[in-house]
């Protein structure tokens, strides 16, 4: 089960309201490489995977994936708080405003909302590692590209950071695989699929 | 000696003969140099070797200490070891590490229950009266005001 935990991983102090920012910055709590798939996509991998580390490490990441949701969260409700009718106008945030007022819903930057397509659950450890592998590549290139588009100080605090666990959990999973490998078949190591045949 | 440090924590380990065809992320070395607490924070990682900035930016600036952000560096610290740990399961100093600072976790836990409140509602007894529900809540701005 979960246990809730009424604090961020990170703290997140936005001093400056600005939806423009807020309508890109959506796209990592629910776009293609945002930290709600993330999240999911760990911690429904870990029914098929075979060995401890690698429960524990999908179970463990993916929760600290909930945290990073949370964190975005609280960007885009900070940067949309309290605004004027001239920023609730701005062409950029009209679109969100219109559907979500200044609600949190998990879509693209592009409006798309939510969906599982983003994310894989193959049920072949080989193959869902070497996913979030990339799946983190492509979470910290979302970060890199937030990093050039804003210029506002207390959102990049943050994005730096959450960019960083990206290159951490990269790592980690990295070494999950070769864990995985150590227990296969050293000649051929896809000579079977260890959440069946073992 | 950071610089050394750095270069030395840099460096994983790849298998002696690893089979073609299989994407191969070095390991980690064991006993990896580590920054302090607060710089672990604001950088997003514990390890001087994993961290890896875009076009050079970086938090330079720790946070200031505060109730909370002392609890949420604790924290951070743990959440690198325990991944670490994941991975390196037979690391005795990094387990006997993460668990000095759990120990220090659940102290700072306390001492901040005390003054605003459960964190878990598994410790909603922690006062005279219920105070769960208490503002602000994590994603409020007002949450930072707490000194």
């Amino acid at each position: 089960m979960f246990i809730y935990d009424k604090k961020l991983q990170y703290p997140v102090k936005i001093d400056h309201p600005n939806p423009r920012l807020a309508s890109i910055i959506i796209s990592q709590y629910g776009g293609p490489d945002g930290e709600l798939g993330a999240s999911l996509r760990y911690l429904s991998q870990r029914y098929s995977m075979p060995f401890d580390e690698l429960k524990g490490l999908l179970t463990d990441i993916g929760v600290e994936e909930l945290g990073h949701l949370e964190m975005v969260g609280a960007m885009v409700h900070q940067l949309t708080r309290n605004l004027k009718d001239s920023q609730i106008q701005d062409s950029a945030f009209a679109p969100y405003f219109v559907d979500h007022t200044t609600g949190v819903y998990p879509q693209f930057a592009s409006g798309t909302p939510w969906t599982a397509a983003t994310i894989a659950v193959k049920g072949d450890p080989i193959a869902d590692l070497t996913e979030d592998m990339g799946a983190e590549q492509k979470a910290r290139v979302t970060y890199d590209n937030i990093l050039r588009l804003s210029d506002d100080p207390d959102v990049n605090n943050v994005i730096k950071f959450l960019r960083e666990r990206e290159v951490v959990h990269f790592q980690r999973f990295g070494e999950a695989m070769e864990l995985l490998r150590e227990k296969l078949n050293k000649k051929n190591v896809y000579y079977m699929n260890p959440a069946l045949d073992m | 000696m950071e610089k050394n440090n750095h270069r030395k924590g840099c460096n994983g380990v790849l298998p002696a003969s690893a089979p073609l065809a299989n994407p191969y992320v070095p390991f980690q070395q064991i006993n990896p140099p580590t920054y302090a607490p607060g710089k672990a924070l604001v950088r997003g990682t514990l390890f001087p070797g994993l961290d890896l900035p875009y076009l050079g930016m970086v938090n330079n600036k720790e946070k200031p200490m505060t109730p909370m952000t002392e609890l949420q560096t604790i924290a951070f610290v743990l959440q690198e070891l325990a991944l670490y740990l994941d991975t390196h399961r037979d690391d005795k100093e990094a387990y006997a590490l993460y668990c000095e600072y759990k120990h220090l976790y659940e102290d700072g836990k306390k001492r901040y229950e005390a003054k605003y409140g459960p964190l878990v509602r598994d410790t909603s007894c922690c006062c005279t009266e219920y105070r769960w529900l208490d503002d602000p809540w994590p994603w409020e701005y007002a949450a930072n005001r707490r000194a």
